[in-house]
């Protein structure tokens, strides 16, 4: 086998005329920056990799050991549910929790980010979240659904997660109306959203999966779902007696504001304007290089505070994470510093912005995608990819 | 103590549920409260380095924790670099110990992480991290009548406490029915950490002798003459039938338990003859990382299907597909972690990083990981 370079490059067909004539040329990343770029994200793994130790392990065991305190003092706080701001501080303590536990803790853990250390508390095939998605499915479903297959169309299933429309490449019909209304809908139930993913009901509907690979979830999520709804809406409330009302709609509250808070800072890591699609056969036989650069143009960040990084469990450094799922997420600032370098040097964008702003952003493309509109400037493709092909040799 | 412990209290399922999903035990560690009842660590009282290279480590076990049958080990889990690493020791304690401590003694390897981090840091109040007891071998509920011990360096530890239970027991000894026989070899006889504790066992009637197998040195005789010590006089060198014969002349008919080298273990399927040895009850050394093999590739056996195959270096999940199976997967380049199972024994290398590692009972990704010599994989 030998490696030979075709000077084709692979570009958006159908979108090409509607805008050519707003849009700025799109950037040609050669074959061989796409290589360079690659080997240079290997280095910056390798050497993250090599440093992992001790700082980590204390770091993630803070964060837990401040999630469990703020857990229980939420707890604690609904037996004075009784006194508006004891209820409401324990609201606002156990949505912290809750947010703690799903992103920075849950998320990550899952990701294998912490396997290094070989804990069990904290390893990925055994850790189970605060939410009634049950890990496995998440594993399946985000791990590797979406991780390996980012922005690819029809084949990452985050792309709407089978109800919205995301992306102008998805067609237009009248059903589509509803967007920002399913949107809204999938926000307040984000969690149930999330159990549902690996179903892939539309596949179920259209016929495309079979009853036996279903039937295999079902008794994930009942047994998930069973403990977390019970000690939410049963267990704890009558713990609190009287004030049974209060603490369960307390902690209906705090699920409901980790629900919006997740749902928030997930579209804005792939979504905004900038943000780039890929289809199916552009991404065929990807090198590892390729692979990397997907992942570089399919994601955008949140820009912010340390604390609004750690409230999004790093999530704001969507980009990095996507290039590196598995090393430990707080690690990911320093890293952005050497990848956001990269970018520039290679004439790639590198999509980021304040949280509003990629809200506002994301929200203003669920209603225009309502609507059976042509693509703004802003949504065509910033960069080519030229690819390199294998060819046997002769 | 009074009941219920805590740790029964734990394991109600209204505290379950209250805290779901997270377990009981993560809440109690994560909180870092040092509570005697936490299940899943002991705290060090006492450290002793009484030889060169052993460190000697009492534990408190937590209410509800239950000292392993004798011959069998404590899991016990050490972070060193953020790392945790777990070994298996068996502590030599009489089954009949009652105060809730154990006591284990770990031998330093050269560059082994856990020994020389216990070696070097070993203090009381340190906490550890306790799995659960495993043991291939331990001592039967009805005792044999003869018994014959044999072993060599770290296997002195489920030994002593296999001897000590049974002289307990008033098991040998003057008047007693059975006959208790142990032979421990060691380099020199002043590297054998507890010897008070075989001179005990000695006049408790167990017929023990500690086999010095290094040449002996005109200047070490001293030591050997000296009364005080377990073998003034008897056995030296390798194993031999000589040895046991002198020994355990009755061994023909004892149950044998053995703990040691490969070396020790050639010997004594020598003395006994094949046919015997086939019944001897070996506790295997858990407690170090193999050798790493040189060159890549090797036979891996797929433990849970009972599939052997030949893999030249590709990684577990082609090899295991190639040899029929279908193991659990997802990306297939080691991000989604979909893939992992126990690699119960033998090294792999992480074709990302090309680093080795042997730990025994480890998850590895089958995706990215390549034997390196013989490997057993939990699939
Ligand atoms: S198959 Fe995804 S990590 Fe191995």
């Amino acid at each position: 086998m030998t490696l030979l370079q075709l000077p084709t490059i692979r570009s958006k067909k159908p979108k090409a005329e509607k805008t050519a004539a707003t849009a700025p040329d799109p950037v040609v990343l050669s074959a061989e920056s796409v290589e360079i770029i690659g080997r240079e994200l290997d280095a910056i793994r390798d050497r993250v990799v090599a440093d992992l130790g001790t700082a980590d392990r204390d770091y993630i065991l803070r964060v837990v050991r401040t999630q469990r305190r703020l857990e229980l003092t939420g707890r604690a706080l609904m037996f004075l549910g009784f006194l508006p701001p004891a209820w409401l501080a324990g609201v606002a303590a156990l949505s912290a929790s809750k947010i703690l536990d799903n992103m920075e803790i849950g998320h990550n853990v899952m990701h294998g980010q912490y396997d290094w250390m070989r804990d069990d508390m904290l390893h990925s095939s055994s850790f189970e979240w605060d939410n009634v998605c049950p890990s496995d499915q998440w594993r399946h479903s985000h791990n590797y659904m979406h991780h390996t297959h980012t922005n690819i169309l029809d084949l990452d299933r985050d792309i709407g997660y089978g109800i919205l429309r995301m992306e102008y490449e998805q067609p237009w019909n009248p059903l589509r109306l509803g967007n920002p209304l399913y949107a809204f809908g999938l926000m307040m139930a984000f969690e149930w959203g999330v159990m549902l993913h690996d179903l892939e009901y539309d596949n179920v509907l259209k016929g495309k999966r079979k009853w036996s690979d279903v039937k295999g979830l079902l008794a994930g999520w009942w047994g998930k779902m069973r403990g977390q709804v019970a000690k939410d809406y049963i267990v704890h409330p009558a713990l609190t007696g009287p004030l049974f009302p209060l603490t369960f709609a307390g902690n209906l509250t705090a699920n409901l504001v980790r629900n919006v808070w997740a749902f928030s800072v997930i579209f804005c890591g792939h979504f905004p304007s900038g943000a780039q699609v890929f289809t199916q056969e552009e991404t065929a036989e990807e090198t590892r290089g390729e692979w990397y650069v997907r992942q570089m143009l399919g994601s955008a960040n949140i820009s912010g505070s340390p604390f609004m990084h750690l409230a999004t469990g790093n999530l704001s450094h969507q980009i990095e994470h996507h290039l590196f799922p598995d090393l430990p997420a707080h690690r990911y600032p320093e890293i952005a510093e050497e990848v956001r370098a990269l970018c520039e040097e290679h004439g790639l964008p590198y999509t980021t912005g304040p949280l509003w702003k990629q809200v506002a952003n994301v929200w203003s493309k669920m209603f225009r995608l309502a609507l059976p509109l042509p693509p703004t400037p802003a949504d065509t493709p910033a960069v080519l990819i030229e690819r390199r092909k294998m060819t046997p040799a002769a | 103590m009074t009941a219920p412990t805590i740790s029964r209290l734990f394991s109600r399922g209204i505290t379950r549920t209250l805290l779901t999903p997270h377990p009981v035990e993560h809440y109690v560690r994560s909180l870092g409260v040092t509570w005697s009842d936490d299940p899943t660590g002991a705290t060090v009282v006492a450290v002793d380095r009484p030889v060169a290279d052993v460190t000697v480590i009492t534990l408190r076990l937590p209410a509800g924790v239950d000292r392993p049958a004798p011959g069998a080990a404590l899991e016990i889990g050490v972070v060193v670099d953020g790392v945790v690493h777990r070994r298996h020791y068996s502590p030599v304690d009489s089954a009949s110990r009652s105060d809730g401590l154990a006591t284990i003694a770990v031998r330093r390897h050269p560059g082994g992480v856990v020994s020389e981090h216990l070696w070097s840091e070993a203090s009381p109040g340190m906490r550890l991290l306790l799995g659960n007891p495993v043991g291939e071998v331990t001592l039967p509920e009805a005792r044999p009548t003869d018994v014959l011990l044999v072993s060599g360096g770290s296997g002195i530890t489920p030994m002593l406490s296999i001897a000590s239970t049974l002289a307990g027991e008033g098991h040998c000894g003057d008047g007693s029915a059975g006959r208790v026989a142990w032979l421990h070899y060691a380099r020199r006889v002043e590297d054998v950490p507890f010897r008070d504790r075989i001179r005990e066992l000695s006049r408790a009637g167990v017929e023990v002798r500690v086999v010095p197998t290094a040449d002996v040195n005109p200047s070490d005789s001293s030591d050997l003459s000296d009364s005080s010590d377990p073998s003034p006089r008897g056995p030296a060198g390798h194993l031999t039938a000589g040895h046991l014969d002198e020994v355990a002349p009755w061994h023909a008919d004892a149950t044998v338990f053995l703990c040691g080298p490969e070396g020790l273990a050639d010997g004594l399927a020598d003395a006994l003859g094949a046919e015997r040895y086939a019944d001897v009850l070996r506790e295997r050394f858990t407690a170090s990382n193999g050798p790493v093999p040189e060159g890549d590739g090797g036979t891996v056996t797929h433990v849970k299907s009972g599939v052997s195959a030949h893999n030249a270096g590709t990684t577990l999940l082609e090899g295991a597909e190639a040899a029929g199976l279908s193991p659990k997967h997802g990306c297939r380049m080691g991000i989604c972690h979909t893939c992992t199972a126990v690699r119960v024994s033998g090294a792999t290398r992480d074709l990302r990083t090309g680093e080795v590692d042997t730990e025994p009972g480890c998850l590895v990704q089958i995706c990215v990981s390549a034997p390196v010599g013989d490997v057993e994989i939990d699939i």
